[in-house]
């Protein structure tokens, strides 16, 4: 799937999972992946929405992007940071 | 015609009994292991019923399935459709697509429903003591109400799964418009699962029946204009997949056998007291609120998700606990202890009766202080606010003066808490803030839980500490 022809290399389905899980998930994904790589993460929580753009910037990856499908679950895409930042 | 739906809420799952009121005899439909082969015996031996068949829709992947002990202790037929030979590794009676099962005039045609996945029947009952017309059908994963069984549910061995998913979608598509939804209106329809089970979508009803007329009308993945749609819909609108299913299809399949350790044991009080002095923790499933209007004493409080129930617990507790259950109704404790168990908790039982059976038997029952963010607010300074989020919750914006505490490590932190008279717990809503107040009660602190946390703190316009992230 191409979101503004970013192609993700791996996906997480968090929705339906309570606090922090979601987040805790996408930090152990994001451990198997390399650095560049870009995980897609689905989420349901609508605390996920700030949540989860805070938790990116505080860990040093990047959003690439954010959306809300019409069905209400929101997409993240986040690019792992490199190694030495 | 005896008709019974035996629906099992902790999976949303049901299972059926057909059967002639003339005949005595009838069929069981997809036993589900968790009522157990006895159950259906003994719903059976109440009616007076003879079962001369027990009957699967499909080979499931979301829970055990208890069809051929059930067919074994009865003495009867293991009926499933025929394309499963090769794949199961027991023997079963094949079915072919439009065969007819007969109960004296109660009849069962096989009606092949493929797509959720290849072995897939569906089974169009008539009662000829009325007439020829058919008049329900038990859909099992193929059409639920307002949804449609997922199609992805694939072991990855071609030898199990003979379509991949884009094409088990295009079949069950086929299926549903050229099989089911050529029956008549008023055909009832009684699906194998209903409201919050992960095999449907999110568009699963909690209504376990519907008629072939209002699915036609309102389904909304059949409503797709074509299979391609179809397939997409019910992509974008499944939920996460069942936990452990790749292990319980195998169970189901017959390549691996049930649980390696003995299943949860129901725990009297008295049982459950004895297990506390040599040690063993009480864990808690229960919703926060709950919680803390009555637990046992030294109770950890864990509210109970099927998806991640386990995720959670081995990202909060050790795993060398010696764990005690306390989930209501008690059937959500038996899946927790088999969630947990799964994970590779020691889980000792669970305890039966819930709370009033405490109580009951004379024990304490421990309560929770909670408060509201008003009570807070108004009387902030005699208490020492302890915040249960994760760093970056808590960066974005914090109580002023409120100590860290995350859920995912309180219990090896607990100590590190600031001695001061009475803590005030909090997270954003209230779930993780019962677990953490439940680890510090253990500790030995007085503790009052803040219900509504961060959420409503910012709803009445409270102030926050905000921190600027620090990258690396």
């Amino acid at each position: 799937m191409k979101v503004n022809n970013v192609i993700e290399d791996r996906v997480l389905d968090a929705r339906g999972l309570m606090c922090p899980m979601p987040v805790v998930k996408a930090s152990r994904e994001l451990m198997l992946m390399q650095p560049g790589q870009v995980l897609k993460v689905i989420a349901s929580d609508r605390a996920a929405r700030t949540d989860f753009p805070a938790w990116v910037e505080d860990v040093g990856h990047q959003l690439l992007r954010s959306g809300q499908e019409s069905n209400g679950t929101l997409v993240f895409y986040v690019r792992k940071r490199e190694e030495s930042e | 015609m005896i008709f019974k739906q035996y629906r099992y809420e902790p999976l949303g799952q049901a299972s059926h009994l057909v059967a002639s009121s003339e005949a005595r005899q009838g069929f069981a439909i997809d036993p589900i292991a968790d009522l157990g082969p006895d159950f259906y015996l003994l719903e059976a031996a109440d009616m007076g019923v003879t079962l001369v068949g027990v009957l699967e829709t499909h080979l499931h992947a979301d829970y055990i399935s208890c069809a051929r002990e059930l067919a074994a202790r009865a003495g009867v037929p293991h009926h499933l459709h025929e394309c499963a030979a090769g794949r199961v590794r027991y023997q079963f009676s094949p079915l072919k697509d439009g065969q007819h099962l007969s109960a004296g005039k109660v009849e069962l045609e096989v009606v092949w429903t493929p797509g959720h996945t290849p072995e897939h029947v569906s089974y169009l009952v008539r009662d000829r003591s009325r007439g020829a017309e058919p008049w329900f059908v038990l859909t099992g994963d193929s059409l639920l109400v307002g949804d449609v069984g997922r199609p992805d549910l694939l072991l990855g061995d071609a030898t199990f799964d003979v379509m991949d998913e884009g094409e088990r979608a295009a079949t069950l598509y086929r299926s549903i418009r050229d099989r089911l939804f050529a029956l008549p209106d008023h055909v009832e329809v009684y699906p194998n699962h209903f409201g919050g089970s992960s095999c449907g979508g999110i568009n699963l009803s909690g209504k376990a029946s519907s008629t072939i007329g209002m699915e036609k009308l309102l389904n909304l993945p059949m409503s797709q204009p074509d299979a391609a749609g179809f397939a997409s819909f019910v992509r974008e609108t499944s939920r996460p997949v069942p936990h452990g299913y790749k292990t319980i299809k195998a169970i189901n399949l017959g390549l691996a056998e049930k649980e390696r350790g003995a299943p949860a044991i129901a725990l009297n009080a008295l049982a459950v007291d004895m297990a506390l002095t040599r040690g063993a923790v009480v864990l808690d499933v229960r919703p926060a609120l709950r919680f803390a209007a009555g637990h046992l004493p030294g109770a950890v409080n864990l509210q109970f998700n099927r998806d991640d129930l386990a995720d959670r617990a081995l990202s909060a507790l050790p795993q060398d606990l010696d764990i005690i259950i306390h989930g209501e109704p008690e059937a959500v404790a038996g899946e927790a202890a088999g969630l947990l168990t799964g994970a590779g908790f020691r889980v000792a039982g669970y305890l039966r009766g819930g709370l009033a059976a405490w109580e009951g038997a004379g024990k304490t029952v421990a309560t929770l202080r909670v408060l509201s963010v008003e009570d807070l607010r108004e009387r902030i300074s005699d208490y020492q606010v302890i915040d249960a989020r994760e760093r970056h919750e808590y960066r974005r914006g914090h109580i002023e003066g409120a100590f860290l505490l995350s859920s995912t490590s309180a219990w090896g932190d607990a100590s590190s808490v600031p001695n001061h008279l009475t803590l005030a717990v909090h997270c954003a809503d209230v779930a993780r803030g019962g677990l953490v107040a439940s680890i510090l009660t253990r500790a030995g602190r007085d503790v009052s839980l803040v219900a509504g946390g961060m959420n409503a703190w910012r709803e009445q316009g409270y102030p926050e500490v905000r921190e600027t992230a620090n990258h690396g």
